[in-house]
């Protein structure tokens, strides 16, 4: 990690890494409402949840049940869309409002990364990719972005097939290699937080199946939050889990517990596909 | 102002008379048919002729190739025709008759700010094909020439390269402008400026003319002034009808011999 | 034949064309949509087609009648004579350059009282344009009484004589209150400003006198300072005796050379015109029998028919009018000779010392420089004479070379024509480069900004405003740029510092590259921001989301990730920008000065602010009074020909950067 972000730290209010105390929350969203239209109507209803650190939390529901949403409020990518506003409540992450004035949007996304459902490297070099993130932060020296790349791409378990072509097109990858290349991308710049909307929908099987074993062995170091469509993944991948429906929280349990045994019925009837 | 003051005229005199029953198409020479021709068409109308008339000025060339196609009664042109393009009409069988409209004199005008007063005209020759490129060679204030002459299709062009020229050609450093009035504008503009113009151009602001040999360029000195030459009317065959007559008028009467020395020519007779 | 039965059997049910009832001449209107467009792709590439093979034809002729044309110049022995003028040319220059230095030298001397005559003349105009509305209402006033509505009627005779005196009247006032606050720093140029405050006053009253007076004569006070001027310039020349007596004798060092081209000269353009009159003999015979033929009356028939007899079809003797040329190399040799030694003498008697004008002595300078080189050519014209050869034929490839690298388009010419293309390529060049460099910041800048950073309202007022410019016709642009730009431009240059900082100022000539290549940047504007615009619109949202999620700014975004992305599109749109601007016609032929030389590239970036004529002004401005099938027309085709083949070129430049471009993504 740069100087430069270390001194940023205190931007989202953490001086020091807190213990890795699994039941320590992360994310702390309280109450929250928001809305896509200067707030007429509430996309999001009311939502309470505290997100565990160096966990993987997934979040499923039916389309438009607002899953998307609140992940992209979390590293506030809805404030590029004009007319969305949170109409209610807060989201914090590790004890600072995110929302607050003191908090810049730009500072955020460089500590909550973010993978998305269709894998969108740059047209450069696969080098320049995943080294993007840092030279924008200013990093200039080229050994420390030689050792960050390739850590972050042996990370991401991408390292052995792509040493020998780190200065050809990122577009000349397959799927799944530009998925995790993406996932690369992100975790260049050492954020405490990964979100992930629906990263293997664009995927074949055995894709996917290498992406998903990715995402648990970096739970050791990034709390992990999902976005998922397949509760067969949620199941395979995350710690926990949290079930919407049009735009409320209706339950969020140990992914275990949630899935065995669920305590709402609109969960069970999801679960067991129901409708959905 | 004058110009927009007789075009207004022109205008409506042209729009009263739209349904008359004869109409003289009179095309060519802008050096004719800026100023001399609409106004003699004017003044004959005024004198109780009932005629419409419809004037195009684009350049002389463009009498011949408008008599050719038949669709001009009358030519005008401010040289005498090319043998190719009395060929032509020597192949159509017919005759192209050349009448005197008047006398034009050639100014050489400078901008206002310019003090030389006389040039001879081994000097205008040399200003003009581009041996003398500075106004201290010839006794100005240093600076470098700009010279504007009419483009090719001028009638202009060519008497001038006759007349002050020794039919030499035109300086590669020279200005193509399309017609009296933008040579004008330009030399007003440009301190350095210099460049010719009919006699009637030359009372705009901002630009002299100068004394060509030590002979005033005015209508008092057509005798002496060196740069001077005939304006022709054509026509196919004698002119009949209505053409004939105004061509008479305009050819000898008093009134018509007035407007013709009003917009600064001479007239021929 | 069983094959086939079984064929449209097996079409079974799902037969698509089998359904419909509804045909024309057998054909579905399904096919008939297709057809129609398809048709229509057609006929547009039939019209390129069509464009493509008109051009070439009216062009291919060009350069074997361009080398007859040149092969008679040569015949009749023009050839032989220009290489004499040329050499003349070289001495004209060092000439010309004697004559500057001792007029420099002089205005130096003078200066004081041209001083006061410059400002005399400044403040005249500007007081003229201060009281330009009274000044109008009077001329209008002396217009009606000298009128011919008023020679008829006296009673409007005397009504406008009354009018101008009143307008007079307020004139003067106009004009002494403008002057009375004017003060000496006012002036245009500081060193007008350094002018005595006596004389300053002095001509401030001249400047009143002489504009209200009747017959506008000048002022007691400047009639005496042209005397004094007058008076100075005499004294200064009889100081200079001795330099002008260089000067004279340079001059006169050509007499002997000038006598010789006064009489070669003519003799050679009366053999080319025996030349052409043999070439033309056939059709003047054919136009004359022709004649005769539909001729109305049987007296005129008759006498064309006799008149088609006469004319004489025998080509003229080239060896026996051309000896006299090959007889006169000995005496070029003396003549050339004694205009060098005299040239040389004159020179050495211009002595710098006496000068004090820097500019004088400057020229000086380059004086000695020239009349050294002098005698290598006179070695070559030599040479030149002495190889030439009226039977020589004359090469394809000189023609060929001669046309697109040609420093001379001469039409209309009472001597020869030549039709060379650079200066016109040239100016077309330096006119398109001038405008893309303006037009590129502003258009791609607005591209990037509409597309990437407004808001939706900046969105939906800048773009209709940009994309509008295009709607302008070029004569109203072209209008505003000899009216408004140009003078703006000429004033703005005029500003001390200004002109001391750029290149090329201040800019003499109102019409110049720069006046046209900025509203040809101005046009070009909506082309290059329309597809810019287009080119970043297609750049995937996904590429900036990702760039923000990682924590870039929103111009990192764009700089970084958008712009890289979309670069093969913006390349594209420049490239079509650049064809656009070359093609235009109306704004340069009205503003670009129409002068037809290759720029004087020694003024370095000062280029710009000189007058050029272009492809497209050249064709626009020679095409109405050409000839059908003469060698002009057949030249302007040729130039047309080129400016298409530009134009096809850049298209397909655009069009392989997008390509190339699209298979890295």
């Amino acid at each position: 990690m740069t100087t430069e972000t270390e001194s940023l730290q205190p931007q989202i209010g953490t001086n020091e890494r807190p213990a890795l105390d699994q039941e320590k929350s992360m994310i702390e969203i309280d109450d929250l409402s928001f809305s896509y239209d200067h707030g007429k109507t509430d996309t999001l209803k009311n939502i309470t949840l505290k997100i565990p650190g160096n966990q993987v939390t997934a979040f499923i529901g039916p389309s438009g049940c607002g899953k998307s949403t609140l992940l992209r409020c979390l590293n506030r990518m809805n404030d590029l869309v004009e007319t969305s506003k949170i109409t209610n409540g807060s989201i914090s992450i590790l004890g600072e409002d995110i929302y607050g004035p003191r908090v810049d949007a730009i500072q955020l996304r460089k500590h909550v990364g973010m993978v998305f459902q269709k894998y969108n490297p740059f047209p450069k070099s696969i080098y320049d990719n995943v080294s993007y993130g840092l030279r924008i932060g200013g990093e200039k020296n080229k050994k420390r972005l030689d050792e960050a790349v390739e850590r972050s791409l042996r990370s991401a378990a991408l390292w052995d097939e792509v040493k020998d072509r780190l200065q050809s097109s990122a577009l000349g990858l397959s799927g799944g290699q530009q998925q995790r290349l993406c996932i690369a991308r992100t975790i260049a710049v050492q954020p405490k937080i990964i979100l992930m909307d629906e990263p293997c929908s664009a995927l074949d099987p055995i894709a996917t199946a290498k992406v998903e074993e990715l995402i648990t062995e970096l739970a050791d170091e990034f709390t992990i939050v999902i976005v998922t469509h397949s509760m067969s993944q949620a199941s395979r991948v995350s710690d926990n889990t949290a079930f919407y429906y049009l735009g409320e929280l209706i339950e969020f349990d140990r992914t275990q517990n949630l899935f065995s045994n669920p305590s709402k019925k609109q969960t069970e009837d999801y679960i067991t596909g129901r409708f959905g | 102002m004058k110009a927009l003051a007789i075009a207004l005229t022109l205008g409506t005199a042209l729009a009263v008379t739209a349904n008359a029953q004869n109409k003289i198409a009179i095309k060519g020479s802008d050096t004719l048919g800026a100023k001399m021709v609409p106004q003699l068409a004017e003044a004959y109308k005024a004198s109780g002729n009932d005629v419409a008339f419809d004037i195009a000025a684009e350049g002389s060339s463009q009498a011949f190739t408008a008599l050719e196609a038949g669709t001009a009664d009358i030519g005008m042109s401010s040289r005498s025709v090319k043998d190719e393009e009395k060929n032509k009409f020597t192949a159509a069988g017919k005759e192209l008759v050349e009448h005197v409209a008047g006398v034009d004199m050639i100014a050489v005008i400078i901008n206002e700010g310019n003090a030389v007063a006389d040039l001879s005209t081994k000097q205008i020759e040399g200003i003009f094909t581009g041996d003398i490129s500075d106004w201290s060679e010839v006794g100005g204030k240093p600076g470098k020439i700009a010279v504007y002459t009419r483009n090719t299709a001028s009638g202009t062009y060519k008497t001038f390269q006759e007349l002050a020229m020794n039919k030499r050609d035109y300086g590669s450093e020279t200005q193509k402008m399309a017609g009296n009035e933008q040579i004008a504008s330009e030399v007003a503009q440009n301190a350095n400026g210099i460049g010719y113009v009919g006699l009637a151009y030359t009372e705009k602001d901002g630009i002299k003319s100068v004394k060509v040999e030590g002979v005033e360029a005015s209508p008092s000195h057509k005798e002496e002034y060196a740069l001077s030459r005939k304006l022709y009317y054509y026509t196919i065959g004698e002119p009949t009808g209505e053409a004939k007559k105004f061509l008479d008028w305009a050819t000898s009467a008093p009134l018509a011999m007035k407007v013709i020395d009003k917009v600064g020519f001479i007239p021929a007779k | 034949m069983s094959k086939k039965a079984t064929n449209k059997k097996s079409r079974g049910s799902f037969d698509g064309r089998g359904s419909g009832n509804f045909r024309i001449l057998g054909l579905q209107l399904q096919d008939i949509i297709k057809a129609f467009f398809g048709g229509n792709a057609a006929i547009a590439v039939v019209v390129i087609a069509l464009i493509c093979f008109f051009l070439a034809r009216e062009a291919y002729q060009f350069f074997p009648d361009y080398r007859a044309e040149l092969e008679v110049y040569r015949k009749s022995g023009q050839e032989f004579v220009g290489f004499i003028d040329d050499e003349a040319s070289k001495h004209q220059e060092i000439k010309s350059l004697a004559f500057q230095a001792y007029g420099y030298e002089i205005y130096h001397r003078t200066k004081q009282h041209e001083q006061i005559l410059e400002v005399y003349n400044e403040l005249r105009n500007r007081s003229k344009t201060a009281a330009k509305g009274v000044l109008e209402l009077r001329q209008r006033a002396f217009d009606k009484g000298d009128s011919i509505a008023a020679e008829l009627d006296p009673k409007i005779k005397e009504a406008a004589e009354a009018e101008y005196k009143a307008h007079n009247t307020r004139a003067e006032k106009v004009i002494s209150e403008y002057l009375a606050e004017f003060t000496r720093d006012d002036l245009s140029t500081a060193s007008l400003s350094t002018i005595p405050k006596e004389d300053f006053e002095l001509v401030k009253k001249s400047v009143s006198e002489s504009m209200t007076s009747k017959n506008k004569e000048d002022a007691e006070f400047i009639l005496e300072t042209k005397m004094l001027r007058d008076a100075a310039s005499e004294a200064a020349a009889k100081a200079l005796e001795p330099f002008y007596a260089g000067v004279m004798e340079i001059s006169a060092a050509r007499n002997e050379l000038d006598k010789m081209i006064k009489e070669l000269r003519p003799h050679a353009l009366k053999t080319k015109q025996f030349a052409v009159a043999y070439e033309s003999a056939e059709a003047r015979k054919e136009a004359l029998a022709e004649g005769s033929e539909n001729a109305t009356s049987e007296e005129r028939r008759a006498r064309l028919e006799i008149e088609s007899k006469r004319v004489l079809t025998t080509p003229p003797n080239y060896e026996e009018r051309n000896q006299i040329l090959y007889d006169s190399i000995e005496a070029h040799s003396a003549a050339a000779d004694s205009m060098l030694t005299q040239t040389r003498s004159g020179v050495a008697k211009l002595d710098a010392s006496m000068l004090k004008s820097q500019d004088a002595i400057d020229r000086v300078a380059i004086i000695q420089k020239k009349s050294k080189k002098l005698s290598d050519e006179i070695n070559k014209t030599e040479n030149a004479l002495r190889v030439w050869n009226h039977k020589e034929p004359y090469s394809g490839w000189k023609t060929f070379f001669g046309f697109f690298f040609g420093q001379k388009w001469v039409t209309n010419s009472t001597w020869q024509d030549f039709y060379g293309l650079a200066p016109l390529f040239s100016g077309s060049l330096i006119i398109a480069v001038i405008a893309i460099v303006i037009s590129v910041p502003f258009s791609i800048g607005a591209a990037i900004y509409v597309n990437q950073i407004a808001t939706q309202f900046e969105k939906t007022a800048i773009k209709p405003i940009l994309e509008f410019i295009g709607a302008i016709p070029s004569i109203v642009l072209g209008l505003f740029g000899i009216l408004v730009l140009g003078d703006f431009l000429q004033k703005v240059s005029a500003i001390e510092w200004l002109a001391n900082l750029l290149p090329g100022f201040p800019i003499e000539s109102r019409l110049n590259m720069l006046n046209a290549g900025l509203l040809l940047a101005f046009m070009a504007v909506p082309t290059i921001f329309t597809l810019a615009e287009d080119a970043l619109n297609n750049v995937p949202r996904a590429h900036s989301e990702a760039s923000l999620a990682l924590g870039a700014t929103k111009m990192q975004t764009v700089l970084k990730v958008v712009f890289p992305a979309a670069i093969s599109g913006i390349l594209a749109a420049v490239l079509l920008g650049f064809g656009r601007v070359i093609g235009e016609t109306m704004v340069v032929l009205l503003v670009a000065g129409n002068r037809i030389s290759v720029p004087d590239f020694t003024a370095g970036l000062g280029v710009i602010t000189q007058p050029a004529h272009t492809m497209t002004g050249i064709i626009a401005q020679e095409m109405g009074e050409v000839g059908e099938g003469t060698l002009h027309w057949r030249a302007l085709f040729m130039v047309g020909l080129i400016l298409f083949l530009i134009s096809l070129s850049l298209n397909w430049a655009a069009q392989s950067v997008i390509r190339k471009f699209s298979r890295h993504h």
